[in-house]
């Protein structure tokens, strides 16, 4: 798996620098924005849909036929886009640890604590694509699981809606912090095992 | 070692259009086969059947003797090296990186005999693979197949796209890597002269029909191409000709030496004539 790591490390420094670039940004703005860290949700979103994007650039050049000759596993080689993609998160959130230890010993900013509950379901929600995502892309390939991404996104924007409309407002908005972190990470962990373990079943048979 | 580098029995796999039918073929160790078919023939999907990368609807193959169902196949890998018609490098990186992830990924992977062949066949390490031509990209296909150690060496295509030069430079590497008596090689390619002068064995296949499995030598050995009247044509039995011309002055025919008529001189049929003779015959 080591090799096939280095491989996803290269390719997310090569076509990655916009990532990087939208995690500087946010945590820039982060670091003053006192307690509104809803922000540090879009690159826990981007770094989970990292991994797909790394999956249709492998369809492109016809790496997917090639690692299938490599002497890996094919449980090896979706294993490795759930490693990655878990190493993706806790790199952001190691930047987060970072930005705000600074933040909190040199600008006496400290994190409040709902902070740390509102990052885990931040954590669970980056989980939550690829969760959905992988096993779909790992069975029909990235073009057919495009559809299946837009339906999810049409559900998941529909539920919102009808959340929104039992509000006084009648819209949802997002809330600032959560107080339910722990176990709702730990469920969405648990899903992400789940959808691993169904990826690698799907691929075993995938004809490349 | 084991006596058999491929072992191909009642392979079959079928497609709403094409049906690859129950496929017999073996590939003694230490040799080369040559697998010879038009375009749509199944030569791309026998390979891909042997690699798993489809799924058979039956029949069994074995890789140097280790079922390809078999868990251990997995570790079996790093004995075959496989070119596949399209290489598979991720685009944006080059040589080095690759050297760098393969390094982690095979058992006995040879860097320097990898940037060796690089360097033998032209070919940039640093630039990164979208920048190169087809043809570089199978020159790079084939140093990395051979870079680590391989038993079998597995190429589909892997010479199309190629000039004569560096066709030639790898035909020479190919016959140099089966001077070891425990190295073989699989090749399918349009380009028959290449096999001619290559392969032990020649396999033809024809809308998913093994034609004809036989030793290169024998196969010129037992065929040749009479030229005749129609008469002569119609006199000869049916299970002799092989394949046929007929044209406003005569007849050429394909046919088995045992079956000429006596006195009859053949003339010498090289293995792009048998294959398109068969062809056409099977055609009609």
């Amino acid at each position: 798996m080591k090799g096939l790591l280095k491989k996803d490390a290269y390719l997310l420094f090569k076509i990655g620098k916009p990532f990087f670039l939208i995690c500087i940004v946010f945590l820039a703005v982060l670091f003053y924005s006192g307690s509104n860290i809803s922000l540090s949700l879009f690159p826990c979103l981007i770094a989970g849909i990292f991994p797909v994007t790394l999956i249709s650039y492998e369809e492109r050049d016809k790496w997917q036929s090639y690692s299938a000759l490599l002497p890996v596993s094919r449980a090896k080689l979706v294993s490795e886009k759930y490693v990655f993609t878990l190493l993706l998160l806790c790199g952001w959130f190691a930047l987060l640890a970072v930005a705000f230890t600074v933040r909190s010993a040199f600008l006496d900013m400290p994190l409040g604590e709902d902070s740390v509950q509102t990052f885990l379901v931040f954590a669970a929600f980056g989980l939550c694509l690829p969760t959905v995502l992988l096993p779909a892309v790992f069975k029909l390939g990235t073009e057919k699981a495009r559809i299946f991404y837009i339906v999810i996104l049409c559900v998941f924007g529909a539920l919102f809606g009808l959340i929104g409309a039992q509000t006084k407002t009648g819209a949802f908005i997002f809330p600032e912090s959560f107080s339910f972190g722990v176990p709702v990470f730990f469920g969405a962990l648990l899903l992400f095992a789940a959808s691993w373990a169904l990826s690698i079943k799907l691929f075993q048979k995938r004809e490349l | 070692m084991t006596e058999n580098a491929i072992q191909i029995e009642n392979l079959t796999k079928a497609y709403p259009k094409f049906k690859l039918q129950n496929l017999n073929l073996t590939l003694p160790t230490g040799c080369i086969l040559g697998l010879i078919g038009e375009n749509g023939a199944g030569k791309s999907t026998t390979i891909r059947l042997l690699l798993k990368l489809l799924e058979r609807d039956s029949g069994k193959v074995e890789l140097l003797g280790t079922d390809i169902d078999a868990p251990e196949f997995i570790s079996r890998r790093n004995d075959i090296g496989v070119v596949l018609d399209e290489v598979g490098f991720p685009a944006q990186l080059n040589a080095r990186q690759l050297d760098r992830i393969f390094s982690d990924t095979y058992a006995r992977w040879d860097s320097e005999r990898f940037f060796a062949l690089l360097r033998q066949f032209g070919v940039p390490d640093d630039k990164p693979f979208q920048s190169y031509s087809r043809g570089m990209k199978m020159k790079a296909g084939i140093a990395s197949a051979l870079a680590h150690d391989a038993k079998l060496l597995i190429l589909d295509e892997a010479t199309s796209g190629l000039d004569p030069v560096a066709r030639e430079e790898v035909l020479e590497i190919l016959t140099d890597f089966t001077r070891d008596e425990t190295h073989s090689i699989l090749i399918s390619s349009h380009i028959v002269s290449d096999l001619e002068k290559l392969c032990d064995y020649i396999a033809f296949l024809h809308k998913g029909k093994l034609l004809l499995f036989e030793e290169k030598d024998r196969l010129l050995e037992s065929y040749g191409v009479l030229q005749c009247t129609e008469q002569t044509l119609d006199a000869l039995p049916k299970e002799a000709v092989v394949g046929k011309k007929v044209g406003k002055y005569g007849a050429e025919v394909l046919l088995r030496r045992e079956f000429a008529p006596r006195g009859a001189q053949l003339l010498p049929c090289n293995i792009e004539d048998l294959f398109v003779y068969m062809v056409k015959e099977e055609t009609l």
